[in-house]
């Protein structure tokens, strides 16, 4: 499974550093947080250094106001046009999305979807809409069809199912899939579904990337699922529609560092780790016992809180470790991959409870709570499609 | 129901005895000068004609490939009411039932060979666009060879052609202990080989633990519905392939069965050859 790069805001120089590091990379550009020229001109950077890009038309909330995507050529509003019935439009857009996809050299197209709050004939229509118009104009590379879920879809099992059902008459080669939910999402069913929707997609041969993802969905590597993509601020990390909305200019940030731990699969925030040092045990916490050039600093001998690491370089660290534990997700068979999550997040746990003996504890975004929904995401997935995935992986 | 001398020489039969009532027809064995031991089947009056006869151009498409061969069929009066016959050929051995009944749980190399031989009965009413929906033990003869042979294509779909329900039907025919629960909303455009495969394998679950996972413990219809609806069937606890594959096909959600009878062709003679492998 591999890791895409989600876009966000000020995200340019980590992607051309990491795609430069890694000596590949697909980003996936992001309307919300580039103008048409930086798009162009990024994509052309992106392409010297051995990057793919994929263009996202981010039409999940048609209503969204914000500056930067209304401005946009292939932007539009299905309340001022009589979308499901004017053709001439849809193809217009879709053409002025051609011409963004053909001028950023994109590896492949994403067919854009409003986002489904349920599954019923009128979100099916838009998506038969979208799908067959595309079918006709996108025909010089493969096509993803946009699956933007609402959480009440996707916490909705026998909806998971209906679009699996109903997939099967999509003219597509993959699928982008879009689930809203919060980071480290704690609902019981929300991954379970997810990894059911991957994997029922999958077993159509179609090819799966899932969008705005955090190491929760490293999981979704026994479903078979191609890639993940994820950024450096939450919201690229999760997906709330409210982001395309103009951001409001009371809201308070509420930033802080946080480093991300591999074998904990969980994030420490800066006190926690000073807490460490002032235990000794500060070394326990490199990743998996070695540090790299990104967090050299906080294993340095000093207290965290007194070095200069800040969001760049945990933002760079995530990306690049999370791009390591992508490509080591998946095994040879499905049994060698889901025992492989089983032993990860076993690990993960056991290591948590062990820094709590140490007196290191991160309540906010540990994983200690998730283990439990991570395993269950394994446990469906070899009792529900287990068999079909054995003989396809 | 005696058949006269006269309808006897008409259909060119002798020696007609009774077999079997069955809902819609009696069933008699027949030797026919042309083809030998033949059954022939008279069609109760006030029957569904529409549904019959779609059932004999099934079987005539279908020309005995692993189901009976129709030799005969046509309009016969008899006491001055006129009936439909059908003349098949007549399959020498048990009806699974019966079969079950005396063996009790069947081994699982068997229940292996007899879902190879449905599973590939399946692919091939696949092929030709058609869903049995209604497999279950009274609708398999278990022949003196050991093959097994699908029967009674009363229900039959024909996926080319329109069908014969009524669509605003809360309920699709069905033997509903037997049927998936697609088959029993009458979903009708999520009926396809899959449910065929559901059904076959929850015959399989029988033979091998010997009584019907959703049937057991009910008191009423209502219940097994709801345990069909909900998926709530007690797993076999064996952990080998064949489990598996009765599993993923017995599953509530058709996306999560084999996607096809094809694929659970190759899936199930996979298994099959394993088997023989472990046993040699």
């Amino acid at each position: 499974m591999d890791l895409y790069l989600q876009f966000g805001h000020g995200m340019m120089g980590y992607c051309k550093e990491l795609i430069t590091k890694w000596g590949e990379g697909t980003v996936i550009l992001s309307p919300r947080d580039l103008t048409g020229d930086q798009t162009k001109k990024f994509s052309k950077e992106l392409s010297s250094i051995n990057g793919n890009t994929l263009f996202d038309p981010q039409y999940y909330n048609p209503r969204a106001d914000h500056e930067k995507l209304t401005q946009w050529s292939h932007w539009f509003n299905d309340f001022d046009t009589a979308l499901l019935s004017d053709t001439n439009y849809i193809e217009g857009r879709l053409n002025a999305i051609k011409n963004i996809n053909d001028y950023c050299n994109t590896s492949a197209y994403i067919i854009p979807s409003q986002i489904c709050e349920v599954v019923d004939r009128f979100w099916i229509e838009s998506q038969n809409l979208f799908i067959d118009k595309a079918s006709q104009l996108f025909f010089d590379k493969e096509r993803y069809s946009t699956l933007a879920l609402s959480f009440d879809v996707l916490t909705d099992e026998k909806s998971i199912e209906k679009i699996i059902d109903i997939s099967e008459k999509w003219d597509v080669d993959g699928y982008y899939i879009v689930p809203e939910g919060q980071y480290l999402e704690d609902d019981s069913y929300w991954l379970i579904n997810l990894a059911q929707l991957v994997a029922g997609l999958k077993l159509k041969n179609k090819k799966v990337i899932i969008g705005y993802s955090n190491h929760q969905m490293l999981s979704l590597a026994c479903a078979n699922a191609d890639a993940i993509a994820s950024g450096s601020f939450l919201n690229v990390r999760s997906f709330n529609a409210g982001k395309f909305d103009k951001p409001d200019p009371n809201a308070i940030s509420r930033r802080s560092t946080w480093y991300y731990c591999p074998q904990a699969m969980s994030e420490y925030g800066l006190r926690a780790l000073d807490r460490a040092f002032d235990n000794k045990v500060i070394d326990k916490l490199k990743p998996y016992g070695k540090t790299n050039e990104y967090v050299d600093i906080l294993f340095s001998g000093a207290r965290p809180t007194s070095v200069k690491f800040g969001d760049r370089l945990a933002f760079k660290h995530y990306l690049n470790t999370l791009k390591q534990q992508c490509l080591l997700a998946k095994k040879d068979t499905f049994e060698n991959t889901i025992e492989h999550h089983q032993k990860l997040s076993d690990y993960a746990y056991d290591f948590i409870r062990r820094l709590e003996v140490d007196g290191v504890r991160e309540r906010n975004r540990s994983f200690k709570d998730l283990v439990d929904l991570y395993q269950d995401v394994l446990f469906k997935l070899k009792k529900e499609r287990g068999g079909l995935l054995k003989r396809q992986w | 129901m005696t058949i006269n001398k006269e309808t006897m020489l008409e259909l060119n039969l002798s020696d007609v005895k009774i077999y079997k009532e069955a809902g819609q027809k009696i069933v008699y064995t027949a030797n026919s000068d042309d083809h030998g031991l033949v059954v022939l089947k008279i069609i109760k009056p006030e029957q569904d004609l529409a549904r019959i006869i779609r059932e004999i151009e099934i079987l005539k498409t279908l020309n005995g490939i692993r189901t009976s061969n129709i030799l005969d069929d046509g309009k016969v009066v008899l006491n001055d009411v006129e009936y439909l016959y059908i003349i098949e050929s007549f399959i020498e051995g048990d009806e699974l039932r019966d079969y079950l009944n005396k063996s009790g749980n069947i081994p699982f190399n068997e229940v292996c060979k007899f879902l190879q031989m449905m599973v590939e009965t399946i692919a091939i009413l696949e092929e030709h666009n058609l869903v049995h929906r209604d497999i279950k033990p009274e609708n398999v003869m278990r022949t003196a060879s050991g093959d097994y042979i699908l029967i009674d294509f009363g229900i039959a779909r024909d996926l080319s052609r329109t069908s014969l329900t009524d669509s605003a039907a809360a309920r699709g025919p069905a033997t509903v202990i037997y049927a998936p629960i697609e088959q029993i909303d009458n979903l009708k455009d999520q009926i396809d080989s899959r449910t065929d495969l559901y059904s076959v394998c929850l015959v399989a679950y029988e033979m091998l633990c010997g009584f019907n996972p959703f049937s057991e413990g009910c008191d009423n219809m209502m219940q097994v519905m709801r345990k069909i609806d909900q998926g709530n069937f007690t797993r076999i606890e064996d952990n080998n392939d064949l489990i598996e594959f009765i599993h993923t096909n017995l599953n509530r959600h058709r996306t999560r069965r084999s996607a096809n009878a094809k694929d659970a062709k190759d899936w199930i003679d996979e298994i099959a050859s394993n088997l023989c492998g472990e046993e040699t």
